[in-house]
């Protein structure tokens, strides 16, 4: 039996059990290689967090930072039996000097809230606000609502307090990258200070209108998105601007970018596609799907493209269509890989032996998976 | 559609205080249909079927009606929490929760075909509600009857936690002595006795193959229609949606009305209407998890408290009690405002 660090920990397996998936629906080949965690902690300070890796590392045990498992990139899919190391006890958050400092498992949407009401507005925030946590988003580098007048998160972090195996560090400028978009396989992150505007009205408008048309009007927008439901719903939203009753419906349904489509759906494919070359893919997807979601950011935009089936090669071939548009998958997580060579020379220095978050950023699962089928075959 | 595990139900306010994923609806989902262990049939349990995960389900499945029917699948195989069962023998032998004198209910003899049905908790734990509408009733000039000790639990909490039967008991008494007294209209205090009234019943009585033909109100939809404006000028009230009123019966403007009717002015907590919270006492939660119970409680009166009004208003004799044992501000039903208002216009006549 384990000494386990005197921090909240749960070891029931049917609870752990719980622990071992996200949004990620995972496709029946691959659920053979999940596996159920060793325990799931829940730390509350940076004591409990520096407790919990000194264990893993003294047993040599995988660690897995998570936040709320929205992400739909398998990022906490133990794929090693590991220690969960679950964020959403550390939740504190202030503004100092008009910046935002959280701690990880702060949820977007509560922050939002509580600053908007001292004159401040998160830049940019996931459509998953409602639930999802700052740590997870930034160790996801994710795009969402004002991305296109802020970019990505990437672009907002100022700074990031991380903890590994060797202690806690400060980490900002160019370091920040070995972090954030690393779905944890580098460090837990403990806080973030992140950039933050001046919580000036928004005036939201909706159009129905084709895509063509919509992707003219986005210049100095503060969010723009396209969804292609039960109808064609272009979304405007520009600090002072106008609203529009649709404007408005649409906004509060910007967190439920799921909902809304003819028909049921099994699983989807997210890619980011150069602005330029928005309408060309869509056209092209439009053979496979015609149910689509469209945020705009600086310059290129993320597309969420729903399917009916759960067959993971439709999913890859809209992947492959988007690379010929000189696009990429919208996450790494469980199934793409990471091609950095310096990420990859500091993730060996800092983790030698993969125990932050194993197996991950290597597109370990595709191969796994072209492996089993070139067995079956 | 299935559960997309998007954890937007996550929201709930019992898992944000407890934190483990078998206590979150989407841990819960995972678990249907599944053998669960002790640790997780409690774990199940704590939830106060306020149906919040419901609003934002991505896959808009029906929640409520997931738990409250896998709650009583748990019954049916004897995995019921112990209050519960303490409730359910009491509600048995004695017509109540609280193995109170059944004598203590509120008794108007009338000929009116329209039946005052207070409910457990505004007869025998908050009577002043109870009190008040009678009151208030009478003021209006409304012939109607109360049924004194013939009327029993409506069997809300059973249906919530998993006592089909003995829910079915209860209901079979009430429709029995309603149709006695020739009932034709119910006026409830309680959104749970409404909701289960207005929906449980009818469907109960389809099983039973019982004729179901009574017309039920929630107090506040009377009022809301029947009461002059008042215009009196008073201060600052916050108002709490009952959860069985507002997200489960969609009745979350009436009670509002009647307060700007009388002349408050409401200032609006930040999780209101559809993202109200639970007061902490729904679905047998207080009964059987009382530390969670209040911790949301404490949570709900913060959350009063930061609006700066002056009294915490709501519409339910169960959130008044829940409140009234910690909030710091003033807690007053709907109808207790109502009456004290028409008694200060009677006055100034
Ligand atoms: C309805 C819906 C809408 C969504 N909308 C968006 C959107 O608009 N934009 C977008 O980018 N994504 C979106 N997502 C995906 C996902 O919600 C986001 O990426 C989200 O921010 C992830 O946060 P999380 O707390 O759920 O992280 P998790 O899913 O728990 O974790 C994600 C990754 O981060 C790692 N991680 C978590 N916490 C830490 C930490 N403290 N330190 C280090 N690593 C950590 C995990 O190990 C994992 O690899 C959406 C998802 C849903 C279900
Ligand atoms: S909100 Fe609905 S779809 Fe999402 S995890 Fe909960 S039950 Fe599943």
């Amino acid at each position: 039996m384990y000494e386990f660090p005197n921090v909240r920990v749960e070891v029931d397996p049917e609870v752990c059990k719980l622990y071992r998936f996200d949004l990620l629906k995972v496709p029946k080949p691959f659920s053979a290689f999940i596996r159920t965690p060793l325990a799931v902690f829940q730390p509350e300070n940076v004591k409990d967090l520096l407790e919990i890796l000194k264990f893993a590392k003294k047993r040599n045990l995988p660690l897995i930072p998570r936040g709320a498992a929205t992400s739909a990139y398998g990022g906490v899919v133990p794929l090693k039996r590991s220690l969960i190391v679950d964020m959403n006890r550390m939740k504190n958050f202030e503004v100092e000097n008009g910046k935002l400092i959280a701690e990880s498992g702060a949820v977007w949407f509560e922050i939002e809230r509580k600053i908007n009401k001292k004159g401040y507005a998160l830049r940019v925030y996931p459509t998953s606000a409602l639930v999802s946590t700052v740590g997870g988003w930034i160790a996801q580098n994710g795009y969402g609502i004002g991305s296109l007048a802020y970019g990505s998160i990437a672009e907002n972090v100022e700074w990031l307090e991380v903890v590994d195996f060797e202690g806690l560090k400060k980490v900002s400028g160019d370091e920040l990258k070995f972090y954030v978009g690393a779905y944890g396989t580098t460090g837990i992150i403990v806080k973030a200070c992140v950039k933050l505007r001046k919580n000036n009205p928004l005036g939201v408008e909706a159009f129905e209108t084709s895509i063509d048309k919509a992707v003219e009007k986005i210049d100095n927008a503060y969010h723009a998105a396209y969804k292609n439901a039960e109808k064609k719903i272009f979304l405007l939203a520009r600090e002072d601007g106008e609203s529009n009753d649709l404007g408005l419906k649409a906004w509060k349904e910007r967190f439920f970018p799921l909902t809304g489509y003819k028909s049921t759906f099994s699983n989807f494919s997210e890619v980011i596609v150069p602005i330029e070359s928005v309408v060309d893919f869509l056209s092209e997807v439009e053979k496979i799907s015609k149910h689509y979601q469209v945020n705009f950011a600086r310059g290129e935009a993320t597309i969420l493209i729903i399917l009916q089936s759960r067959n993971i090669l439709k999913a890859l071939k809209i992947i492959k269509i988007a690379e010929k548009y000189n696009g990429r998958p919208f996450g790494t997580g469980i199934f793409f890989k990471r091609k950095d060579k310096d990420f990859w020379d500091f993730k060996k220095k800092i983790d030698p032996k993969d125990l932050l978050n194993p197996k991950k950023l290597k597109g370990n699962l595709i191969l796994n998976f072209a492996g089993l089928i070139a067995w079956i075959a | 559609m299935d559960c997309l595990r998007c954890a937007y139900c996550n929201i709930c306010p019992i898992y944000r205080i407890e934190g483990w994923e078998s206590v979150s609806p989407r841990g819960k989902i995972q678990l249907l249909d599944k053998k669960l262990s002790n640790r997780l049939v409690k774990d199940f349990y704590k939830c106060t079927v306020c149906g919040l995960c419901e609003v934002v389900c991505q896959s808009k499945l029906e929640l409520t009606r997931i738990w409250e029917e896998n709650r009583a699948k748990l019954v049916k195989s004897k995995k019921y929490m112990p209050a519960h069962k303490k409730i359910a023998d009491a509600v048995l032998l004695y017509g109540n929760p609280y193995a109170a004198e059944q004598e203590a209910r509120v008794l108007l003899n009338s000929p009116s075909n329209v039946l005052y049905f207070a409910g457990c908790m505004a007869n025998f734990k908050v009577k002043n509600i109870a009190e008040c509408t009678v009151k208030v009733l009478k003021l209006l000039g409304l012939e109607f009857k109360v049924a004194g000790k013939s009327e029993v639990c409506c069997g809300s909490t059973m249906l919530r936690t998993g006592f089909i039967d003995v829910a079915e008991k209860l209901f079979l008494k009430n429709v029995k002595n309603w149709q006695k007294m020739n009932v034709e209209k119910i006026i409830t205090s309680c959104p749970g006795c409404y909701r289960t009234i207005k929906s449980n019943y009818p469907k109960i009585a389809e099983k039973k193959k019982i004729d179901f033909n009574f017309e039920v109100v929630h107090i506040t939809q009377f009022l809301e229609r029947e009461l002059k404006k008042l215009d009196l000028k008073l201060g600052t009230v916050t108002y709490h949606d009952p959860c069985h009123l507002g997200r489960h019966s969609k009745v979350y403007e009436e009670p509002r009305n009647i307060l700007k009717k009388i002349g408050y002015k409401i200032i609006e907590m930040e999780r209101n209407r559809d993202f109200s919270i639970c007061c902490g006492a729904g679905g047998g939660l207080r009964a059987q998890f009382p530390e969670i119970s209040e911790k949301i409680t404490l949570e709900r009166i913060l959350e009063a408290e930061s609006t700066g009004a002056e009294t915490l208003v709501t519409s339910c004799p169960f959130c008044v009690y829940q409140f009234s044992k910690v909030s710091r501000l003033k807690v007053r039903d709907v109808v207790e405002e109502v009456y004290s208002s028409m008694r200060e216009v009677e006055l100034k006549i």
